[in-house]
């Protein structure tokens, strides 16, 4: 891929071959990952970025994404785009086609540095006048077209929170569309968010089409004793991104240089835990900065650095919002 | 069993046997083996046996039923009804299925004295899964508790819970519920074996491929279905190792016409089409003795229709598809299975 943006018809192409080119197995060895990987096969290849193979997409993405959700408009987006590119970060999340359109325009000519995924969550199957493939379809050619984008990277559709409640009808039409965009090129990898485990673990089990899901995934997660996720992730071989690692902000309080620390232990955390791909929402350069310094330090958190977690953690669930009250459920994934 | 109706403590001892017995086959061979599967099964053992009936193994349930069975929807009353379940015991039928409130108190009184005779299956259709109502295991079970104490029963030999015809629109969460509570009864000695009617193949395809929990499947057959050439259901259903009984093989009533003596004969056409096909047991609802002894009539005779009786039940069929009622249009939707 060399790191020049594929055209439509490059990727269709590429992406029969993938199979072939990862299972050979190439020389060189990167980061943590315990297969051999050619880093100059990894956009935005920086030694001191972490990259993870994203399940059956056999895209490496860097150990920390870039989520939609933030205050940052215009210039400020620009620089913060600018500097998560400076550090090796090569993946961008948008939930609707307003941060969409505001991470291209903060793109510009660097737009082949990274994977951009997309949704339009107020057209998707939360709203029932969207819960057919052929509507679905329709939603994304217009963000594309909004957009300016010929594909996107990754279409994640953006379901109900408690998904179970969505029937088997709308369950298929959703994966026919992602099937659908997928074969016309104009996505290069499928997926779908939601917050509800049991729904998850059907949707994956039930549709082999499935290549990346996206959940909330915190400080205070970790594996279910029994019925976790993370074994049918595996086993389906599906990518998973975590949002919310700062429990909406609820981890932090006043102070700055606490805030900085506690976010680092948080991304050490779930990096430690070897799951999710961390996608936090991220409001300046200096939080950019400070992923990056999280990637450098270790994985594993000392005693004195638990019980610091611990307490920020416990002091999150007492500050978490009304509105927030369910991520409460996704203490056992 | 010994054909002794089991009390519930009993059954659930069995159940645990069952399949052992089973695996090791027995000596004595049915005259029934016209029948399917190939494998030989001691006729003793089997619910009301009567040579002159075919007898079919119910999927993973094990139970031997007979090769047409007692369909619920029919308009007779309780005299009626208790004269039709003693002729169909006189055939050799052993299978009777109710899927409402009104038919499981009728069909459990039509059979007082005698329940050992019959495999008995319910559903509380107005109070299930299709009333926003009735979608959680809770107020399944509370219902099922209900209707059995209503019909005097102790436990039910199937649990069939009725859903949506379009059973997709069902939400997920709907289907984990349904399959709990069923799963529950199982367990609480309550139903011997559980399933679910629907009108959905997609459904039903994934229902049992899911959770495989499920014992048995409910869903139209007519003379018009056949295996269709993709996605066909037959696989997923011999896979699982699911129980299928066929709904409304006369089309709801539309494959008849004013001349009797025609009807009986498209009847027996149609069962003989159905059995043939090998895949769903046909349940029809029959309103008199007459139709007893016709369905009865048509397991005797050949199931392969010559050429002739194929064209006269393709006129018959096609004539069912135009006087079909508009509230059973959806009975095309099953011409591929």
């Amino acid at each position: 891929m060399q790191n020049k943006q594929v055209t439509r018809r490059q990727f269709m192409r590429d992406s029969a071959m993938a199979a072939a080119s990862v299972a050979v197995g190439l020389g060189a060895v990167a980061g943590q990952s315990t297969q051999a990987v050619q880093t100059s096969k990894i956009l935005n290849y920086n030694s001191n970025m972490e990259y993870r193979r994203l399940g059956k997409t056999d895209l490496m993405v860097s150990a920390v994404g870039l989520g939609g959700h933030s205050g940052a408009r215009g210039e400020q987006r620009r620089d913060i785009v600018s500097r998560c590119i400076d550090i090796g970060i090569n993946f961008i999340d948008s939930t609707y086609s307003g941060e969409l359109q505001r991470d291209v325009r903060a793109l510009g000519k660097n737009r082949n540095k990274v994977y951009l995924a997309l949704s339009e969550t107020g057209r998707e199957p939360r709203n029932p006048d969207y819960r057919t493939a052929k509507k679905l379809l329709e939603v994304l050619d217009n963000s594309l077209r909004g957009s300016k984008l010929e594909y996107t990277d990754l279409w994640r559709i953006t379901v109900y929170e408690p998904g179970g409640r969505h029937t088997f009808n709308t369950s298929c039409e959703v994966v026919e569309a992602l099937d659908k965009a997928k074969k016309q090129g104009k996505t290069r990898c499928t997926g779908i968010a939601s917050h509800d485990r049991r729904w998850f673990k059907f949707m994956i089990e039930y549709f082999p089409e499935l290549e990346v899901v996206l959940f909330p995934f915190t400080t205070m997660s970790k594996r279910a004793q029994t019925d976790s996720l993370f074994p049918a992730l595996k086993k389906r071989d599906v990518g998973a991104f975590g949002i919310k690692p700062f429990a909406a902000g609820s981890l932090f309080r006043g102070d700055l240089k606490e805030n900085d620390q506690r976010a680092r232990l948080a991304i050490r955390y779930i990096l430690h835990s070897d799951t999710v791909i961390p996608i936090p929402g991220i409001n300046n350069v200096q939080q950019v900065d400070n992923l990056a310094r999280a990637i450098k330090e270790r994985r594993q958190l000392d005693l004195k650095e638990k019980a610091e977690l611990q307490n920020a953690s416990k002091q999150a669930w007492t500050q978490l919002p009304p509105r927030y009250q369910w991520l409460r459920n996704w203490e056992y994934v | 069993m010994d054909n002794n109706r089991v009390t519930r403590r009993q059954f659930m001892r069995n159940s645990a046997v069952a399949a052992a017995g089973v695996a090791v086959g027995l000596g004595a061979i049915g005259q029934s083996n016209k029948a399917v599967g190939g494998s030989i099964v001691n006729t003793s053992r089997i619910l009301n046996y009567n040579p002159n009936m075919e007898y079919r193994r119910l999927g993973k349930t094990n139970l031997m039923v007979s090769a047409v069975c007692l369909g619920g929807h029919s308009r007779s009353n309780q005299q009626e009804r208790t004269e039709i379940v003693s002729r169909c015991i006189d055939a050799g039928i052993n299978y009777v299925d109710s899927c409402t409130r009104g038919e499981v108190i009728r069909d459990a009184k039509a059979l007082k004295g005698r329940r050992e005779k019959m495999y008995m299956a319910l559903s509380h259709c107005g109070n299930e899964i299709r009333f926003e109502n009735f979608r959680t295991s809770k107020k399944l079970l509370e219902v099922l508790d209900g209707l059995l104490k209503e019909s005097n029963q102790e436990f039910t030999d199937l649990w069939r819970i009725t859903c949506y015809e379009p059973g997709g629109r069902h939400s997920f969460n709907t289907a984990c519920e349904t399959v709990e509570a069923l799963e529950k009864a199982k367990k609480q000695g309550k139903a011997r074996f559980i399933g679910f009617s629907t009108h959905d193949r997609r459904w039903i395809k994934f229902m049992i491929e899911y959770f495989p929990q499920v014992d048995v499947v409910c869903f139209p057959f007519t003379t018009m279905s056949k295996r269709a050439q993709t996605d066909s259901l037959f696989p997923a259903l011999k896979k699982c190792d699911v129980g299928a009984f066929g709904i409304k093989p006369f089309a709801a009533g539309s494959l008849f016409r004013d001349d009797r003596e025609e009807n009986y004969k498209r009847a027996r056409l149609a069962i003989r089409y159905i059995l043939h096909s090998n895949t769903v047991i046909p349940i029809p609802g029959l309103n008199s003795v007459q139709h007893v002894d016709n369905v009865a009539k048509a397991v005797m005779e050949r199931r392969k229709l010559d050429v002739r009786e194929t064209a006269e039940l393709q006129n018959a069929a096609k004539q069912a598809w135009a006087k079909l009622p508009p509230h059973y249009k959806w009975l095309r939707n099953w011409e591929y299975v």
